[in-house]
């Protein structure tokens, strides 16, 4: 035993690799990917509609995000923004209540980042059989530290990088662009709204769990909690020290040198080490605190492990990261470059710089719009407003008031779009283009606008169309109706103030 | 002088007898003995009255529905399904007069019946569910053609014909629903409406619901007026019974609104009246006269419609000619004494159907001259987007998502990955308790 200790026990020159569908740990494999594709199909099930309805041409109804309502990052933000009503929403609460029970096993077997992660991983096959995880850093916490502080100026940044908005706006992007919306730039827009999930995908194929272990914020915030789980993991004395289960764990939770301690903060209990252990030493299961069962070891090594922080910085990642801070301080000037041009806005959407500032680009409003007018803005808002919604009448009006319940306001998880009366929807302004318009350049009766208007705004004067500013809501349903090519009335925005 | 054998007498007279007495039975002399069936009836009732009660005085009237629907004929009902708003506004047809009228004419025998609507400006899931036109629908379980597209697109190439409209003045050629050309009946539903285009909506107008495009007639033509008495002109189109509700009545404004008779009674009015007839020009007229108090010329497509020769435009002589009777409700309305099938060929609307449409050879007017930057309303139908073949179905698509559909069912399935889920955890969690029971073995073979 002693020489155990003192000489290590000499590396294997692959790692253990357990077969396919055998050996120790399948039924552990199994379940974990059953539980992992079932959160992951459950997630993505409020996207089915679109499919059916583009396949079937039956109408199927709106459903609105699952993910979402459970953010703990999103739930700190609003918070941040003084807006206390959203604690009584407990959903993300009890997913930080079960944290203190279950540790990180939420981005293990629940989170649909970490479920694509997994994934994707056996794709990166020249990792095989190598080290793989490299040493973790505290960089997740200052990205938390400075989402939540950049929260309180904007909640912009914090949905940019929140990993489950970023799984949601990818998914809603590709599946609504797929079957229901022809959005023109489309390349543009696509990369523009997944480049983020690209990178983490990127990343995850240069080393496992790259994304989890040193970026994401919504995990950083889940360590500050789980270093108290009740779920633990126990080494017994079988151990022999060859460090099997350091170097198979994807999140590097093992300390070097000791793997009788743990790093509660990174793991995800995904229980690998437990099968890759040959001496079956390792086991799983809820007993003291985790916090307590890491210090009893420690004192019995005589090693002290850092929790929760892991291995510094090295001065290049340091010297990285500052250059990295510097070329986004350099981008602010770029963001805050003039909108070209206003947009209009869903109705009951915050003033335009709040809007912008609280909105997380999580495109859950255009992809429940029931007309499909709502569309991501490219940068003609301004690059800030990259991603935030628009009306775009052509595509279809706002139907707010004769058909549709507030769908947007109802899907908006922050509050971006408020619920409002139908009749204090102010969103713009038609107008008459006299020189388009077959009523006025032709004298043909036509007037569709005047029959497609809802709030008898559009009204015949002689034979021509015009539109009384005080009824007019912008709702766009002339625009959208309007025979001539381009449109001879179209709805301008209204600036607000 | 001549002189005529008594022989010769009785055989001339006889033959004359006969000749009198056939010529009578095939019709080429008036009918004496038959009183002839109305073109137009009226059915006025109370508030009491059911709408059903009413359709049926009127249809009794112009000699029973067995008058236009023939045992196991293919009918092709247009309803005012355009408007999402409730019953009672005025704003579509009741759900109650029409689940009537489908009743009706399926106790006549027809072995279809297509409810055809090509109208609608709001997503059709809406005005169906609104208006209680789909509960009807769903009910009696009719089949259904009201397409999503905006009346301003055309619906996929197979649902659409083109037909030739040989004494059309604005256009011959026109492109409508096939479903209902290929119908052996078309009655035409329409709702006394204003509107805001032709000021009112009667049963001329309603005609256009049977376009594929009815939107396009609105900009493309200078004359509108001139397109919508087209429509009832001799052709494959030419329905055979015109219904315009009057139960309630929608004065001014938009064709549809919140607005009952009690909100607003000086826009909508409960008449209790139904006007049927195969004269869509003299039961427009009637509507124009009796209920919003304007002569029949000042509509001009009823006017260029009473000038073409489609109907009777002069409702006291009509009134007069026994051609408009009014009925009311509860009292008994003169039972037909001619067999349906004698007025039937003597019905000018019924012939049109049963003779193949002319081809347009002879002296046509020329069409007048379209704007450049229009599209052009009757030639062939535009290409359609690449959809699917639906021909006869309810037909959805993003333009009517709503929460109509119930999510129940659709959630139902949900459960698949939740079950896995719930799989998953268990095969986990029974893993480590068959662990911690082994452990705990092992502790005790130590000791």
């Amino acid at each position: 035993m002693t020489a155990t200790l003192n000489e290590p026990a000499p590396k294997p020159a692959r790692l253990p690799q357990p077969g396919v569908l055998s050996g120790r740990g399948l039924s552990d494999r199994v379940a974990r990917k059953l539980v992992q594709i079932g959160f992951l199909a459950l997630f993505l099930y409020p996207l089915l509609p679109i499919v059916l309805r583009r396949i079937t041409f039956q109408p199927a109804p709106t459903l609105l995000s699952w993910l979402l309502p459970w953010d703990p990052l999103l739930l700190f933000g609003q918070l941040l923004h003084r807006d206390w009503s959203v604690l009584v929403i407990g959903a993300p609460l009890l997913l930080l209540a079960l944290t203190l029970i279950f540790g990180r096993a939420f981005c293990g077997w629940v989170c649909p980042i970490g479920a694509v992660l997994d994934l994707i991983r056996p794709l990166a096959f020249w990792q095989k059989g190598k080290r793989r995880a490299s040493a973790n850093s505290p960089l997740r916490y200052y990205l938390l530290i400075a989402v939540l502080v950049a929260g309180v100026l904007s909640l912009q940044a914090l949905g940019l990088l929140d990993p489950l908005v970023i799984f949601q706006r990818t998914t809603t992007a590709l599946m609504v662009n797929a079957f229901a919306l022809q959005q023109r730039p489309l390349a543009a827009y696509l990369v523009g709204v997944s480049f983020l999930f690209l990178g983490i995908i990127a990343l995850e194929l240069w080393q496992p769990r790259f994304w989890c272990r040193h970026l994401c914020p919504l995990g950083a915030l889940l360590s500050v909690t789980s270093r108290w789980s009740l779920l633990n993991r126990r080494v017994s004395n079988a151990c022999t020290y060859c460090g099997d289960c350091r170097r198979v764990c994807p999140m590097n939770a093992i300390p070097r040198r000791e793997p009788h301690d743990t790093d509660y903060t990174q793991c995800t209990f995904c229980l690998v080490c437990q099968s890759a252990c040959p001496n079956s030493g390792i086991s799983f299961g809820f007993g003291l605190l985790a916090e307590r069962a890491w210090q009893r070891v420690k004192g019995r090594s005589g090693r002290l492990v850092k929790q929760g922080v892991g291995p510094r910085l090295s001065r290049r990642q340091f010297v990285g990261g500052v250059a990295a801070g510097a070329a986004g301080l350099a981008l602010v000037p770029v963001s805050q470059l003039p909108p070209r041009q206003n947009v209009i806005r869903p109705p009951g959407a915050l003033p335009e710089d709040e809007f912008v500032r609280t909105c997380i680009l999580c495109q859950e409003c255009v992809r429940v719009c029931p007309t499909g007018g709502l569309k991501p803005t490219l940068a003609e808002a301004g690059i800030a407003a990259m991603g935030t919604p628009k009306l775009v009448p052509r595509q279809g009006g706002c139907a707010l008031n004769s058909s549709c319940s507030h769908l947007c306001a109802q899907a908006c998880p922050v509050g971006a779009i408020q619920r409002i009366q139908p009749a204090k929807m102010k969103i713009g302004l038609a107008h008459v283009e006299r020189h388009l318009c077959l009523a006025w350049d032709q004298e043909v009766k036509c007037l569709v606008c005047v029959e497609a208007c809802t709030w008898e705004a559009a009204l015949p004067f002689h034979g021509r169309v015009t539109v009384d500013p005080v009824k007019c809501v912008g709702c766009g349903r002339c625009e959208n109706a309007c025979p001539v090519a381009g449109s001879a009335i179209q709805v301008r925005p209204v600036v607000q103030g | 002088m001549p002189t005529v054998s008594r022989r010769r007498f009785l055989k001339q007279a006889a033959a004359i007898a006969a000749g009198c007495e056939i010529a009578r039975h095939i019709g080429w002399a008036a009918p004496a003995s038959a009183a002839p069936l109305p073109d137009v009836a009226v059915a006025k009732g109370g508030n009491e009255d059911s709408a059903a009660a009413i359709l049926k005085t009127s249809l009794d009237g112009l000699g029973g529905i067995g008058r236009f629907v023939k045992p196991g004929q293919t009918v092709a009902i247009k309803p005012n399904a355009t408007w999402a708003y409730p019953p009672g506004t005025a704003s579509s047809t009741d759900p109650d007069l029409l689940r009537a009228l489908i009743q009706m004419v399926r106790e006549a025998g027809a072995s279809r019946v297509i409810i055809v609507d090509r109208s609608t400006l709001w997503p059709t899931a809406e005005v169906l569910r609104l208006s209680g036109i789909g509960k009807v629908l769903d009910d009696l379980k009719v089949e259904r053609l009201i397409r999503d597209e905006s009346p301003y697109d055309s619906p996929p190439d197979q649902l659409v014909t083109t037909i030739d409209l040989p004494q059309g003045k604005a256009f011959q050629k026109l492109a409508v629903l096939k479903a209902a050309v290929e119908a052996d009946v078309r009655i035409n539903m329409a709702v006394a409406k204003s509107h805001i285009v032709t000021n009112y909506t009667l049963c001329l107008k309603h005609m256009m619901g049977f376009l594929a495009a009815p939107g396009k007639l609105h900009p493309a033509l200078p004359s509108l007026s001139q397109a919508i008495a087209d429509l009832s002109t001799q052709s494959p189109l030419k329905a055979h019974l015109h219904i315009l509700e009057a139960i309630r009545v929608r004065m001014s404004g938009q064709a549809g609104g919140f607005e009952t008779e009690l909100t607003d009674p000086r826009r909508v009015k409960r008449l209790n009246q139904i006007v049927a007839g195969v004269d869509p020009v003299l039961v427009d007229s009637y509507a124009l006269i009796n209920y919003y108090s304007r002569k029949p010329r000042e509509l001009l497509h009823v006017f260029l419609a009473g000038e073409a020769g489609l109907g009777e435009p002069n409702v006291e002589k009509a009134t007069a000619d026994g051609r408009l009777v009014v009925y009311i409700v509860g009292q008994p309305t003169r039972t037909p004494t001619a067999s349906p099938t004698a007025t039937a060929t003597t019905t000018p609307a019924l012939t049109a159907t049963v003779t193949p449409t002319p081809t347009p050879t002879g002296p046509t007017p020329t069409p007048t001259p379209l704007p450049t930057n229009t599209p052009l309303p009757t030639a062939t139908p535009e290409p359609a987007l690449p959809t699917p073949v639906v021909i006869v179905a309810p037909v959805g698509s993003p333009r009517s998502e709503a929460e109509v559909v119930s999510p129940k069912p659709f959630l139902n399935a949900a459960l698949i990955p939740a079950a896995a889920v719930v799989v998953g955890l268990g095969m986990a969690t029974r893993r480590r308790l068959g662990q911690a029971e082994k452990d705990s073995q092992d502790d005790g073979d130590a000791e």
